[in-house]
């Protein structure tokens, strides 16, 4: 199933179109885009392609240069994260915290891209906000216990 | 299948063919400075290679492959990979490539089909294709949003429906991506109009 919808909440909403139709089965590709809540100037995409184990997505921030790429997986038995970079950026950079993240609400293996600038701990908190949002909604999250 | 929205910045192909007899899942997303290219028959991304022309003087280009995540001992993951680079590179696109490959084998059978389902997705839809090489008509607005249409001599392409904002607040206007062109003659034609019409506002 492909997915292009616009997302919610305030900032104006770039709406896309609509396709329902089924490609391929266990893939689930979803793209939207929307402005920063805390600056107008700033658009926010996202693009979030659902695998069967396994989530990638990308986040861009007004352009749509690729950026960092990281993994991050749950590392059983502990209920820890291990993350790393693989293109560019460093175990420590914006992304990878993202991505961390999205591994602890998903419990699936995540490969993210971001280009969000560094030193925009404001925006990089904005584009996780929206991009957990809208996965939660898309129903990729593990329900809450 | 093409995903393609007038507004999002990306371009996005999604197909699923049989290869060997194994249902195949391949997307192929445009970005603005790399493709980034899926295939797998096992739910996950599997390997994850970074390929890219590397910058130099002899007239014959190089490449770089090289594995970022999964398996390092499969000569056939980078050999694919190298296959797409340098097609992208041959159709004048710089962009570096990732690639993702999530197989149950690595023969050759397999990789030559993802290879050749790749290639033909990208003539396919525009990714990368060159029809001619003779420019008859260029347009690209100003800040206003009016048309200024330039007619020069040297290069052909169509103007595709959708346009792509540019964001940097010094250059103001609006440039109409190029439709069956070289992605790597697409930046120099934006280049040379830009250059034409001097520091339009």
């Amino acid at each position: 199933m492909v997915s292009n919808g616009g997302g919610g909440g305030g900032g104006g909403v770039q709406a896309a179109m609509k396709a329902d139709d089924e490609v391929g089965s266990g893939l689930q590709l979803t793209c939207f885009s929307q402005l920063s809540d805390h600056h107008d100037d700033v658009s926010l995409h996202f693009h979030i392609l659902r695998l069967h184990k396994q989530i990638y997505a990308w986040i861009g921030c007004n352009s749509a240069k690729f950026g960092h790429l990281y993994a991050a997986a749950p590392t059983p038995p502990s209920n820890t994260v291990g993350v790393t970079s693989l293109i560019g950026g460093a175990s420590d950079n914006i992304g990878s915290g993202i991505a961390r993240r999205l591994v602890l609400k998903t419990g699936l293996n995540v490969v993210l891209a971001c280009n969000i600038p560094k030193n925009s701990p404001i925006l990089e908190a904005n584009a996780e906000k929206i991009l957990v949002q809208k996965l939660i909604s898309l129903g990729y999250t593990k329900p809450k216990i | 299948m093409e995903v393609s929205d007038p507004v999002f910045p990306l371009r996005n192909t999604m197909l699923s063919l049989n290869i060997k007899e194994r249902k195949t899942d391949i997307v192929i997303s445009s970005y603005e400075d790399h493709f980034l290219v899926i295939a797998t028959q096992i739910g996950s991304m599997g390997t994850i290679l970074h390929a890219r022309k590397e910058e130099g003087v002899s007239v014959d280009p190089t490449f770089s492959v090289s594995v970022v995540f999964g398996k390092r001992d499969e000569p056939m993951l980078v050999a694919c990979a190298r296959q797409l680079i340098e097609h992208i590179s041959n159709s004048g696109s710089s962009k570096a490539l990732v690639l993702s490959l999530g197989l149950r084998d690595h023969s050759t059978e397999t990789l030559k089909g993802i290879v050749s389902a790749v290639i033909e997705k990208f003539a396919e839809n525009i990714h990368i294709k060159l029809v001619e090489y003779d420019i008859t008509r260029a347009a690209i607005t100003t800040g206003a949003n009016t048309p200024d249409v330039l007619t020069e001599k040297h290069l052909h392409f169509q103007l595709i429906e959708q346009s792509r904002k540019k964001t940097s607040k010094s250059q103001k206007g609006v440039l109409y991506p190029l439709k069956d062109c070289s992605l790597g003659v697409e930046t120099n034609i934006i280049e040379y109009i830009k250059l034409q019409h001097g520091n339009a506002n």
